[in-house]
Protein backbone atom coordinates (compact mmCIF):
# COMPACT_ATOMS: atom_id res chain seq x y z
CA UNK A 1 0.00 0.00 0.00
CA UNK A 2 3.11 2.62 0.93
CA UNK A 3 4.45 1.91 -2.31
CA UNK A 4 1.41 2.30 -4.23
CA UNK A 5 1.04 5.41 -2.65
CA UNK A 6 4.37 7.03 -3.39
CA UNK A 7 4.12 5.47 -6.71
CA UNK A 8 1.25 7.55 -7.09
CA UNK A 9 2.69 10.31 -5.60
CA UNK A 10 6.02 10.75 -8.01
CA UNK A 11 3.29 10.21 -10.98
CA UNK A 12 1.18 12.92 -10.09
CA UNK A 13 4.40 14.97 -9.64
CA UNK A 14 5.34 14.56 -12.60
CA UNK A 15 2.52 15.72 -14.51
CA UNK A 16 2.16 18.73 -13.10
CA UNK A 17 2.34 21.27 -15.47
CA UNK A 18 5.95 22.96 -15.73
CA UNK A 19 6.22 26.58 -14.62
CA UNK A 20 7.00 29.02 -17.66
CA UNK A 21 10.62 29.77 -17.97
CA UNK A 22 12.00 33.00 -19.58
CA UNK A 23 15.61 33.26 -20.76
CA UNK A 24 17.44 36.14 -22.68
CA UNK A 25 19.48 34.97 -25.64
CA UNK A 26 21.48 37.55 -25.94
CA UNK A 27 23.52 38.20 -29.46
CA UNK A 28 26.09 40.25 -30.17
CA UNK A 29 28.31 41.31 -33.21
CA UNK A 30 31.32 44.07 -33.88
CA UNK A 31 31.98 46.44 -36.60
CA UNK A 32 35.56 46.98 -36.78
CA UNK A 33 36.54 50.31 -37.83
CA UNK A 34 36.88 50.91 -41.68
CA UNK A 35 37.22 53.33 -44.46
CA UNK A 36 36.39 52.71 -47.76
CA UNK A 37 37.42 54.60 -50.77
CA UNK A 38 36.08 54.22 -54.51
CA UNK A 39 37.70 56.85 -57.02
CA UNK A 40 34.53 56.84 -59.02
CA UNK A 41 34.51 59.49 -62.09
CA UNK A 42 37.51 60.50 -64.16
CA UNK A 43 39.69 64.16 -63.45
CA UNK A 44 40.34 66.16 -66.73
CA UNK A 45 42.68 68.66 -66.30
CA UNK A 46 42.46 71.72 -69.07
CA UNK A 47 44.47 74.32 -70.08
CA UNK A 48 44.35 77.90 -69.42
CA UNK A 49 44.35 80.35 -72.41
CA UNK A 50 48.28 81.27 -71.98
CA UNK A 51 49.09 77.56 -71.68
CA UNK A 52 50.88 78.38 -68.44
CA UNK A 53 48.17 76.31 -66.33
CA UNK A 54 46.36 72.95 -66.59
CA UNK A 55 43.90 72.76 -64.16
CA UNK A 56 40.45 71.20 -63.58
CA UNK A 57 39.02 74.05 -62.92
CA UNK A 58 39.97 75.12 -66.26
CA UNK A 59 36.91 75.24 -68.72
CA UNK A 60 36.72 72.10 -70.34
CA UNK A 61 38.12 69.93 -67.14
CA UNK A 62 36.15 68.51 -64.55
CA UNK A 63 37.35 67.93 -61.30
CA UNK A 64 38.22 63.61 -60.04
CA UNK A 65 35.88 62.39 -57.61
CA UNK A 66 35.77 59.77 -54.56
CA UNK A 67 33.03 57.92 -52.25
CA UNK A 68 34.33 57.33 -49.09
CA UNK A 69 32.63 55.14 -46.57
CA UNK A 70 33.22 55.17 -43.03
CA UNK A 71 32.28 53.35 -39.90
CA UNK A 72 32.90 55.91 -37.32
CA UNK A 73 33.96 59.16 -36.51
CA UNK A 74 38.19 58.80 -36.25
CA UNK A 75 38.60 59.13 -39.77
CA UNK A 76 40.87 61.74 -41.44
CA UNK A 77 40.81 62.35 -44.99
CA UNK A 78 43.75 64.00 -47.23
CA UNK A 79 45.34 64.06 -50.48
CA UNK A 80 49.09 64.01 -52.01
CA UNK A 81 49.27 65.76 -55.26
CA UNK A 82 52.24 64.48 -57.41
CA UNK A 83 55.62 66.27 -57.99
CA UNK A 84 55.70 65.57 -62.17
CA UNK A 85 53.09 64.38 -64.41
CA UNK A 86 52.95 60.37 -64.59
CA UNK A 87 53.32 61.26 -68.39
CA UNK A 88 53.86 63.94 -70.63
CA UNK A 89 55.58 65.51 -73.23
CA UNK A 90 59.26 66.13 -73.27
CA UNK A 91 59.85 69.34 -70.93
CA UNK A 92 56.45 69.21 -69.66
CA UNK A 93 57.84 69.48 -66.18
CA UNK A 94 60.05 72.06 -66.02
CA UNK A 95 59.28 74.52 -63.61
CA UNK A 96 56.24 73.16 -62.64
CA UNK A 97 53.96 73.04 -59.47
CA UNK A 98 51.22 70.88 -58.30
CA UNK A 99 48.47 71.79 -55.77
CA UNK A 100 44.97 70.27 -55.16
CA UNK A 101 42.74 71.26 -53.30
CA UNK A 102 39.55 68.75 -52.07
CA UNK A 103 35.69 69.72 -51.32
CA UNK A 104 33.23 67.13 -49.74
CA UNK A 105 29.79 66.67 -49.71
CA UNK A 106 27.53 64.16 -47.94
CA UNK A 107 28.25 62.78 -43.66
CA UNK A 108 31.37 65.33 -44.58
CA UNK A 109 31.35 68.97 -45.74
CA UNK A 110 34.16 70.54 -46.55
CA UNK A 111 34.74 73.60 -49.10
CA UNK A 112 38.20 74.38 -50.84
CA UNK A 113 41.04 72.80 -48.38
CA UNK A 114 44.14 72.45 -49.62
CA UNK A 115 45.34 69.08 -50.60
CA UNK A 116 47.79 68.29 -47.88
CA UNK A 117 45.14 68.94 -45.15
CA UNK A 118 44.13 66.22 -43.21
CA UNK A 119 40.33 66.76 -42.21
CA UNK A 120 38.38 64.76 -40.16
CA UNK A 121 35.51 62.36 -41.62
CA UNK A 122 32.34 62.18 -40.60
CA UNK A 123 30.47 58.71 -40.01
CA UNK A 124 28.88 57.74 -43.37
CA UNK A 125 29.41 58.05 -46.92
CA UNK A 126 30.81 61.33 -48.22
CA UNK A 127 31.40 62.20 -51.43
CA UNK A 128 35.03 63.85 -52.16
CA UNK A 129 35.81 66.32 -55.24
CA UNK A 130 39.20 66.71 -55.70
CA UNK A 131 40.65 69.43 -58.25
CA UNK A 132 43.89 69.31 -59.36
CA UNK A 133 46.83 72.54 -60.59
CA UNK A 134 49.79 72.38 -62.33
CA UNK A 135 51.11 75.44 -62.94
CA UNK A 136 54.88 76.70 -64.83
CA UNK A 137 56.43 79.33 -63.58
CA UNK A 138 57.90 79.91 -66.42
CA UNK A 139 57.61 78.63 -69.95
CA UNK A 140 54.08 76.83 -71.58
CA UNK A 141 53.36 73.52 -71.22
CA UNK A 142 54.11 71.74 -74.43
CA UNK A 143 51.30 69.88 -76.81
CA UNK A 144 50.64 66.28 -75.75
CA UNK A 145 49.00 63.88 -73.90
CA UNK A 146 49.40 64.23 -69.71
CA UNK A 147 48.74 62.27 -67.29
CA UNK A 148 48.95 62.63 -63.18
CA UNK A 149 49.05 60.56 -60.29
CA UNK A 150 47.04 62.07 -56.90
CA UNK A 151 46.64 60.06 -53.75
CA UNK A 152 43.58 60.27 -51.52
CA UNK A 153 44.13 58.58 -48.25
CA UNK A 154 41.79 57.74 -45.65
CA UNK A 155 43.37 56.93 -42.17
CA UNK B 1 49.35 75.72 -81.78
CA UNK B 2 45.48 74.89 -81.19
CA UNK B 3 45.46 74.73 -77.54
CA UNK B 4 42.15 73.13 -76.99
CA UNK B 5 42.82 70.06 -79.24
CA UNK B 6 46.67 70.08 -78.75
CA UNK B 7 46.32 70.54 -74.65
CA UNK B 8 43.25 68.73 -73.98
CA UNK B 9 44.69 66.81 -71.19
CA UNK B 10 43.13 63.91 -69.43
CA UNK B 11 44.92 63.42 -66.20
CA UNK B 12 43.63 62.22 -62.95
CA UNK B 13 41.88 59.69 -65.01
CA UNK B 14 39.98 57.21 -63.32
CA UNK B 15 38.41 57.12 -66.71
CA UNK B 16 36.36 54.41 -67.84
CA UNK B 17 33.08 53.43 -65.95
CA UNK B 18 33.76 50.60 -64.68
CA UNK B 19 37.21 50.65 -64.11
CA UNK B 20 36.96 52.70 -60.04
CA UNK B 21 39.33 51.60 -58.09
CA UNK B 22 38.55 50.73 -54.36
CA UNK B 23 40.02 50.53 -51.25
CA UNK B 24 39.51 48.90 -47.74
CA UNK B 25 41.50 47.53 -44.90
CA UNK B 26 40.68 45.89 -41.39
CA UNK B 27 41.61 46.74 -38.97
CA UNK B 28 42.75 50.60 -38.59
CA UNK B 29 43.70 50.59 -35.66
CA UNK B 30 45.88 48.46 -33.15
CA UNK B 31 48.66 48.22 -30.08
CA UNK B 32 50.75 45.70 -30.33
CA UNK B 33 53.28 44.51 -27.29
CA UNK B 34 56.15 42.61 -28.67
CA UNK B 35 59.15 40.83 -26.50
CA UNK B 36 61.32 40.61 -29.62
CA UNK B 37 63.13 43.45 -31.55
CA UNK B 38 60.32 43.08 -34.13
CA UNK B 39 56.64 43.50 -33.88
CA UNK B 40 53.92 42.17 -36.51
CA UNK B 41 50.85 43.56 -37.74
CA UNK B 42 48.14 41.13 -39.74
CA UNK B 43 46.08 43.31 -41.81
CA UNK B 44 43.01 42.23 -44.26
CA UNK B 45 42.85 44.37 -47.25
CA UNK B 46 39.70 43.86 -49.00
CA UNK B 47 38.02 44.18 -52.45
CA UNK B 48 34.93 45.61 -52.20
CA UNK B 49 33.87 45.59 -55.84
CA UNK B 50 32.72 43.43 -58.99
CA UNK B 51 36.22 42.95 -60.75
CA UNK B 52 39.58 42.09 -59.56
CA UNK B 53 41.90 45.05 -58.54
CA UNK B 54 45.49 44.93 -57.68
CA UNK B 55 46.70 46.12 -54.38
CA UNK B 56 50.18 47.07 -52.59
CA UNK B 57 50.86 47.40 -48.96
CA UNK B 58 53.32 49.30 -47.58
CA UNK B 59 54.78 51.12 -43.91
CA UNK B 60 55.20 54.74 -43.09
CA UNK B 61 56.11 56.32 -40.30
CA UNK B 62 53.52 59.31 -38.52
CA UNK B 63 55.12 61.66 -41.21
CA UNK B 64 54.60 59.48 -44.29
CA UNK B 65 58.20 58.41 -44.49
CA UNK B 66 58.91 54.79 -45.37
CA UNK B 67 59.50 52.58 -42.90
CA UNK B 68 61.34 49.50 -44.00
CA UNK B 69 59.72 45.86 -43.36
CA UNK B 70 58.72 42.90 -44.32
CA UNK B 71 55.40 42.82 -45.88
CA UNK B 72 54.10 39.19 -47.16
CA UNK B 73 52.77 40.02 -49.81
CA UNK B 74 53.95 43.13 -50.62
CA UNK B 75 51.38 43.19 -53.44
CA UNK B 76 48.53 40.96 -54.94
CA UNK B 77 45.38 41.02 -57.27
CA UNK B 78 42.30 40.69 -55.21
CA UNK B 79 39.70 39.08 -56.92
CA UNK B 80 35.91 41.11 -56.58
CA UNK B 81 35.10 40.72 -53.07
CA UNK B 82 38.14 38.98 -52.07
CA UNK B 83 39.99 40.31 -48.80
CA UNK B 84 43.04 38.15 -47.62
CA UNK B 85 45.72 38.55 -44.66
CA UNK B 86 48.54 40.50 -45.20
CA UNK B 87 51.65 40.12 -42.63
CA UNK B 88 53.76 43.04 -41.88
CA UNK B 89 56.97 42.76 -39.76
CA UNK B 90 58.58 45.64 -38.33
CA UNK B 91 61.91 46.09 -36.64
CA UNK B 92 62.52 48.12 -33.63
CA UNK B 93 65.45 49.28 -34.01
CA UNK B 94 66.84 50.89 -31.11
CA UNK B 95 63.37 52.01 -29.77
CA UNK B 96 60.95 50.93 -27.63
CA UNK B 97 57.82 52.20 -28.66
CA UNK B 98 56.87 52.29 -32.85
CA UNK B 99 54.15 54.47 -34.78
CA UNK B 100 53.60 53.12 -38.03
CA UNK B 101 51.13 52.97 -40.43
CA UNK B 102 49.84 50.05 -42.89
CA UNK B 103 48.81 51.22 -45.92
CA UNK B 104 47.21 49.40 -48.52
CA UNK B 105 46.96 51.32 -52.05
CA UNK B 106 45.32 50.72 -55.37
CA UNK B 107 47.70 50.17 -58.28
CA UNK B 108 47.32 52.35 -61.25
CA UNK B 109 46.45 50.11 -64.55
CA UNK B 110 49.44 49.85 -66.40
CA UNK B 111 47.41 51.73 -69.61
CA UNK B 112 47.07 54.80 -67.28
CA UNK B 113 43.06 54.71 -66.85
CA UNK B 114 43.58 54.66 -62.99
CA UNK B 115 45.35 57.75 -61.69
CA UNK B 116 44.05 58.56 -58.37
CA UNK B 117 45.40 56.05 -56.30
CA UNK B 118 43.30 55.17 -53.10
CA UNK B 119 44.92 54.76 -50.10
CA UNK B 120 44.15 53.40 -46.92
CA UNK B 121 45.90 53.36 -43.59
CA UNK B 122 45.89 52.07 -40.38
CA UNK B 123 47.32 53.43 -37.47
CA UNK B 124 49.51 50.72 -35.22
CA UNK B 125 51.35 51.62 -32.16
CA UNK B 126 53.77 48.99 -30.73
CA UNK B 127 55.55 48.54 -27.86
CA UNK B 128 58.70 46.73 -26.95
CA UNK B 129 58.86 44.69 -23.69
CA UNK B 130 62.66 43.97 -22.47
Amino acid sequence: MKKALLAATLLAAAAAPAGAVTETMTFSGTIAPVCTITVDSPGVMAPDSALAELSTTQAGGSAGVATIQTSGTSFNVSTTAPSTFSTAPAGADANVTFAALYSATGATTLTDVAGATPSPLGQGTTTLNVDLTATKSSGTFPDGSYSADLVVTCE
Amino acid sequence: MRPGLLLKVAALVIACTGQASAQSMTPMRGTVTSFTDEFAVRVFPKNPYRRPVEVAVRVYDETFRPVEARISPPSMMLAAGASRPVVVVVDFGDRNERRVRVCTESVPFPEGKTRIRAQICGRFLARRVR
